[in-house]
C-alpha cells in the first residue's frame, strides 16, 4: 500500500488535533491561507471569544489579508470597539473552510464559531496540561 | 496596527454610517433573522444576510468585490465578543 493512502487512513481514524499548554494557556495550531500565502500560527483556544480567528496585524499583512469589513466586537471590560476585519480559510485535517479574521493588536485566538465551522469538540484538560480538538461526526 | 491595514479601513466612518443604515432597517431583520449576520455597503446601502459573518461579507463581495462592509449581529449590541464580562445583563454577541 502506498505510504499517503496509509497516512490518509491513520488520519481518517484519529480525527484529532493536539495542541499545547504554555504558561496554562491552551494553545492550537491553525493553518491560514490567503491568495498564495499560508501560515500556521499557534493561537489561543478562547472559549469566550465568539467569533472564527483573531490575528495579529503583523500575521494579517504578512498573509496579505485584505480589510473586508469592520465589526462591532465587545472586548473584556464590557466596551464595544469597531474593529476590522478579512475574510481568509482555513484548514484542519485537510479539510478547509471560509472564515472572518478579526485584525487587533492582541492575542492571536481561535474561537468557538471557528470550532463549530469545523465541527470539533475542544478538550482542555487543565490537570494534565493537554489541549485537543476532536472531529465530531 | 499595520498603516497598511489602517489605510484600507475608514474604520470610523464605515461604522457610523452602518450603524445609521442599521437603525433604519433594523426593523426588517429584528427579531425575525436574530443572530444571523448582516453585511452593509455604506454606498448604496445594500445589505447581504448570512448565517455567519464570514457567509454574508462574501455575498456582499459577489456584488461589490472591493468594497469594505459594516457586519453586525441581528439583535445584538456587538458583532463579536472577545470574552465575557460580567458587568450586569446585556444582549451580547
Amino acid at each position: 500500500m502506498q505510504p499517503r493512502l496509509w497516512h490518509s487512513l491513520l488520519w481518517d481514524l484519529d480525527p484529532m488535533v493536539k495542541g499545547t499548554f504554555v504558561e496554562n494557556v491552551p494553545w492550537v495550531k491553525v493553518i491560514l491561507g490567503y491568495g498564495r500565502s499560508i501560515q500556521a500560527p499557534f493561537l489561543v483556544l478562547d472559549t469566550g471569544f465568539t467569533g472564527d480567528i483573531q490575528v495579529t496585524s503583523k500575521i494579517a499583512t504578512e498573509l496579505g489579508l485584505k480589510v473586508t469589513g469592520i465589526s462591532p466586537t465587545r472586548i473584556a471590560n464590557g466596551q464595544i470597539v469597531q474593529m476590522p476585519s478579512a475574510l481568509a480559510i482555513a484548514a484542519m485535517e485537510g479539510r478547509t473552510k471560509v472564515i472572518e479574521v478579526l485584525i487587533s493588536d492582541s492575542m492571536p485566538l481561535a474561537g468557538i464559531s471557528f470550532l463549530a465551522k469545523f465541527s470539533y469538540k475542544a478538550t482542555v484538560d487543565c490537570k494534565n496540561k493537554t489541549v485537543t480538538l476532536e472531529r465530531m461526526v | 496596527m499595520n498603516d497598511e491595514l489602517i489605510k484600507q479601513a475608514d474604520i470610523h466612518h464605515i461604522a457610523e454610517e452602518g450603524s445609521k443604515i442599521y437603525l433604519e432597517i433594523k426593523d426588517k431583520y429584528d427579531p425575525k433573522e436574530k443572530g444571523k449576520f448582516l453585511a452593509i455597503d455604506i454606498d448604496s446601502k445594500k445589505v447581504y444576510l448570512g448565517v455567519t459573518s464570514a457567509e454574508a461579507v462574501e455575498e456582499a463581495k459577489k456584488n461589490h468585490p472591493d468594497k469594505i462592509f459594516y457586519v453586525i449581529k441581528v439583535g445584538f449590541d456587538a458583532a463579536e465578543t472577545m470574552a465575557q464580562s460580567f458587568m450586569g445583563p446585556r444582549s451580547n454577541g
